[in-house]
């Protein structure tokens, strides 16, 4: 359209709104198109009005990629999503997931008001007997008191969440679901470059070569991401992926090459890598002069080790010769040294992308480290498109989780509690006496949940648990050891924030209705270091309430009732939030909770956190007008804020020093340099055997997200995946007698489970192993996995355990 | 807006599939296997009911999907594209009739819809033989893609009935949805209307106007290809969204 024509139009849009806004057309159904004018009748037509749909941006609530999305409201509720197109993330594009996402605010059984378990029966209380029930218990124990919530916390919810614990109950015991999710990325980003999080973004997906998915089925998992990467070839461009995974997906349709190992051996192919690129002499050169540093484990895993040589290096890869790797690994020699080849050439752009195969894993921080190695001995990072990239699988896993630390040994902005710098710094910025917060790490997950479902009298010495934005009762590992042990432990009380019934509040004492997504305020922080911010947009039903103010509101009883904690050190409630004129406004009172942005006075303080690891965030108001920024976000001396694509390299990263090129300005050796790993493979933990012959891998599907509590009330997709299943092999399915359909049991060490075979499906896993979705809350898959976990990132395995399966009967 | 550019070599692979799909029809007519049948919609996707036992082959399965392709689903059914002449202008009942089955594919405006029949699970390639053209299959027609730009297509699009029992929480949903963008506007009797939807991944207009789409839908002119030239996008509509064009 030429510009003239697009004025006259405008024009003529003009006069047609003026003609709009004198008739409009009522009584149109717009379900059925009834009503609506009959064509030609150019009277009718003119009268039309306008749909009234006000439209504003906001994050998906799901994975951690970090769509933006606008919202369609009208009369106080969502009627429509489209994909932002002014946002670089997804660029208009989304999931089925994202398009369908105005329907979770609106199942039929969304939690409007609190309820209390009284004589076994959940009945509704008050928001006061609520909190003082909540405020009793704490009271009563307060050491004994553990917060549970996850990477869907917004960054002001987790941040209120981690200063009522460490900062008002002196109690580290908060941790988040995220510890099942990515708690091994982290350790890898730290093991490695001493501060966490990835260097490279999503534009690196724009511009690689060669995108690596390490077990990483981000076709289903990261669609908008997969798409953005795919795409490309629409438009003629020449990119070569490559799946390394243990079984066939939808991603491994679109690779070029498919390499099926078997579970656990990744770090063999890793490693057999690093071996051809020494071997050929195809490493680089100067950045292992200049920017890398090597280091092993002591006696012990542990996530800095000890420092040694490069030499000491080579003589660890040189047994994984491609031969070797194959033996380990069941990828043939010849892919491994495809993969040599690739990396070893400089002039290719080299992405890798994973998520949770690499990092449920009981060797996670060991593989991670060394994708992370395989990069830098080959000088793959630092460029546009040469990248490792670890994602999320939560809106919020990096802005809350990682950023804001809510995890037992954490402080805000990468800081831990055993660093009396890093509590001083905290209880300044908070405003608390020294020594409030406590040195000791609270309890990680697992150990958290162990310890809630073992008798006081044995040792269980947390005996109330708030969960807040996330499903234990279903996402936990091993749920007959770590949450069904409640059952029955009278003294235990357990306290769950949420918008639906799900698998945890049915073992819960108190329920608390929560408001969701928009409506309510956020600040999350999505895989590329980007932090979005949203306003609310409709009110949430009866008294469901933001989580934030959940927390205050509690931190406010306990203050009322004296309790020394909930003051600062001169008195003050913990979280006093004033108004334009420096006044206090009660927003303990929800009436009043939206008076003032309780969202950006949490952000505003909470953004003193982050200068220390260099993640520095810009004000609250930026946000507003962004779709996101990543950091670090530096003010430049003409007053406007810039965000960092890609952290340590000069050409980008401001932090760094001029003429270094690289510099790994938070490196562990204190020298600059990022460490590479020395991490041999070794078996894991359960393997196959004559009684359980078979390899089980848990993971997720397109439609839904985690335990399906919001997806699952969205019709479109409930219908679409309406319940889980057992992907098998044809050869197994032959071999146990199974047909598609049939019923089936898989049994481990740990617990059963009947499902329907699914064989030649959305999936094939290879001979020997089995796949199981696990968002069917009736169809826990988790009774059956392994609740082993990572000596250093604590994050259990839920890709591998020994299991057997026999044939039931025929498919009802 | 760039016209919809396709290489020379898909468009030769389109013309193969194409002649192989024609080619099953003409045998399927020979054979006369079985009468032209509906094509079955919204079936849950289960297994052909065979006694317990054994698996079947890999083989086995291939054919016995091949068969059903053959006999049933495809071969006697693929009907030429109708040919781009003028028509008369839909009737409001054929109208109503069609934002109705639109809708029911839906759950707003703007919402990708649902697919109406069993898939290939695994990729869309399967998708792409009959959408990336657009097909009339047995008196259905399945649409040519609106976005040529995005092929991946299971990202968006699911099946409107999945297997299995339903696990997930069985509740309903209050959501209500727009469901139809309402009628373009005209500056005068005789004007051209303009688009009242935004026309975003909607940018092949013939998709659901041309001469195979709902009869309610579709142009009384489909001999003429430049749509734009004469029907411009309601701009007041889609402002904050940022979705125009």
């Amino acid at each position: 359209m030429s510009d003239l024509d697009r004025r006259q139009f405008m024009h003529s849009s003009a006069l047609l709104a003026a003609a709009a806004a004198i008739g409009a057309t009522p009584g149109i159904d717009p379900r059925t198109g009834q009503g609506l004018p009959v064509p030609g009748l150019a009277g009718k037509n003119l009268a039309e009005a306008a749909p009234g749909i006000s439209w504003q941006k906001a994050p998906c609530r799901f994975c951690g990629t970090g769509c933006h999305i606008m919202v369609g409201t009208q009369g106080g509720k969502v009627v429509a999503v489209a994909g932002d197109r002014q946002a670089e993330v997804n660029k208009g594009l989304l999931c089925v997931k994202g398009y369908s996402i105005g329907q979770i605010l609106y199942g039929k059984d969304r939690l409007t008001q609190p309820l209390l378990r009284k004589g076994g029966k959940l009945v509704p209380i008050s928001w006061k007997e609520a909190l003082d029930t909540i405020a009793s218990r704490i009271q009563a124990a307060p050491k004994e008191f553990a917060f549970y919530g996850s990477g869907q916390w917004t960054i002001p919810e987790g941040y209120s969440a981690q200063k009522f614990m460490k900062g008002g109950l002196s109690n580290n015991h908060i941790e988040p679901n995220a510890r099942l999710c990515m708690a091994s990325a982290v350790t890898g980003f730290l093991a490695t470059y001493g501060v966490d999080e990835p260097a490279g973004c999503y534009d690196d997906l724009d511009r690689a070569d060669v995108v690596i998915f390490w077990g990483n089925n981000m076709a289903e998992m990261h669609p908008v991401l997969f798409s953005r990467i795919i795409d490309r070839r629409a438009t003629g461009a020449k990119i070569r992926l490559i799946d390394i995974g243990t079984r066939r997906t939808r991603t491994t349709e679109h690779c070029q090459h498919f390499l099926n190992f078997n579970p656990h051996s990744d770090l063999a192919i890793a490693n057999g890598i690093a071996h051809l690129l020494i071997k050929n002499n195809t490493y680089d050169k100067i950045f292992v002069e200049k920017f890398l540093a090597f280091r092993k484990d002591g006696a012990k895993p542990s996530l800095f080790g000890k420092a040694t040589t490069f030499e000491d290096y080579k003589r660890h890869v040189a047994e994984y010769t491609p031969e070797h790797v194959e033996k380990i690994s069941g990828v043939p020699a010849k892919d491994i040294y495809l993969l040599g080849r690739l990396f070893g050439d400089p002039k290719l752009r080299i992405t890798s992308t994973w998520c949770m195969g690499m990092n449920q894993h009981t060797r996670g921080t060991a593989i991670n480290s060394l994708v992370h190695g395989v990069h830098l001995l080959s000088g793959h990072f630092g460029k546009p498109g040469d990248a490792p990239t670890s994602l999320t699988g939560q809106p919020s896993a990096c802005g809350t989780v990682r950023e804001v630390g809510t995890l037992a040994h954490a402080l805000p902005g990468g800081r831990i509690v055993k660093k009396a710098a890093h509590r001083k710094h905290a209880e300044k910025y908070w405003n608390l006496p020294a020594g409030r917060v406590s040195p000791k790490p609270g309890y990680h997950t697992v150990k958290m949940w162990e310890r809630f479902c073992t008798s006081k009298a044995k040792g269980g010495d947390i005996n109330t648990i708030w969960v807040q934005v996330t499903n234990p009762g279903q996402s936990l590992p091993n749920l007959n050891k770590l949450f069904l042990g409640k059952k029955g432990l009278s003294e235990k009380f357990l306290i769950v924030s949420d918008v639906y019934p799900t698998a945890t509040t049915k073992l819960a004492d108190l329920v608390l209705p929560s408001a969701l997504w928009v409506e309510k305020n956020g600040v999350v922080g999505n895989s590329e270091r980007r932090t979005q911010q949203w306003f609310r947009q409709v009110k949430p039903p009866g008294k469901a309430r933001d989580d934030t103010w959940q927390t205050i509101a509690v931190a406010h009883r306990l203050y009322q009732r004296g309790f020394a904690g909930m003051k600062d050190k001169d008195g003050k409630f913990l979280f006093e939030m004033k108004d334009d004129k420096g006044k206090p406004v009660p927003v303990w009172d929800f009436g009043r909770y939206y008076d003032v942005n309780v969202d950006q006075q949490l952000f505003e303080e909470y953004r003193q956190f982050t200068r220390l690891k260099h993640k520095d965030l810009a004000p609250y108001t930026e946000y507003v007008k962004a779709r996101g920024l990543r950091w670090p976000v530096v003010k430049q001396a003409n007053g406007t804020w810039r965000e960092t694509r890609w952290r340590f390299s000069e050409f980008d990263d401001p932090y760094v020093k001029k003429g270094s090129r690289i510099q790994f300005y938070h490196s562990s050796s204190k020298n600059d340099r990022a460490q590479m790993w020395i991490r041999p493979y070794e078996n894991p933990p359960e393997m196959p055997d004559a009684k359980y012959p078979l390899w089980l891998c848990t993971g997720r599907v397109l439609e839904h997200w985690h335990t399906a509590t919001m997806t699952g009330r969205v019709p479109a997709l409930a219908n679409a995946m309406p319940s889980t299943y057992v992907e098998l092999n044809p050869v197994d399915a032959r071999r146990y007698g199974i047909s598609n359909g049939d019923q089936v049991r898989i049994k481990s060490r740990r617990g059963q489970l009947d499902l329907r075979a699914w064989i030649q499906g959305r999936g094939e896993p290879p001979a020997g192993s089995l796949f199981v979705p696990w968002f069917d809350e009736k169809r826990l898959i988790n009774l059956v996995t392994l609740h082993l976990y990572d000596p250093i990132s604590k994050q259990p395995d839920y890709k591998k355990c020994a299991v057997s399966i026999t044939r039931l009967g025929p498919g009802k | 807006m760039t016209p919809n550019a396709e290489s020379p070599l898909s468009q030769r692979v389109l013309t193969v599939i194409f002649a192989v799909a024609v080619g099953f029809a003409i045998m399927g007519f020979i054979v006369g296997t079985r009468p032209a049948s509906k094509l079955p919609r919204s079936k849950p996707e289960r297994a052909a009911k065979r006694p317990a036992g054994a698996a079947q082959s890999y083989t086995q399965l291939r054919t016995a999907r091949a068969q059903r392709t053959r006999t049933g689903e495809l071969s006697s059914l693929v009907a030429a594209v109708p040919t781009a002449v003028p028509t008369a202008a839909p009737t409001a009942a054929q109208r109503t009739a069609a934002l109705k089955a639109r809708a029911q594919r839906r759950s707003y405006n703007g919402a990708p819809p649902v697919i109406p029949h069993g898939i290939g699970q695994r990729t869309s390639a399967s998708c792409l033989t009959c959408h990336r053209a657009g097909a009339v299959v047995s008196g259905k027609i399945a649409p040519r893609l609106s976005h040529p730009e995005y092929t991946n297509c299971l990202q968006c699009h699911v099946v409107s009935q999945g297997m299995g029992p339903r696990n997930v929480p069985n509740v309903a949903n209050s959501f209500q949805g727009t469901l139809t963008s309402g009628r373009g506007t005209r500056v005068s009797l005789g004007a051209p209307p303009t688009i009242p939807h935004s026309t975003w991944m909607r940018s092949n207009c013939l998709a659901c106007h041309g001469p195979a789409s709902k009869p309610g839908l579709r142009t009384r002119h489909p001999q003429r290809k430049s749509c734009r030239q004469c029907h411009v996008p309601n701009q007041r509509r889609f402002p904050a969204a940022g979705i125009s064009q």
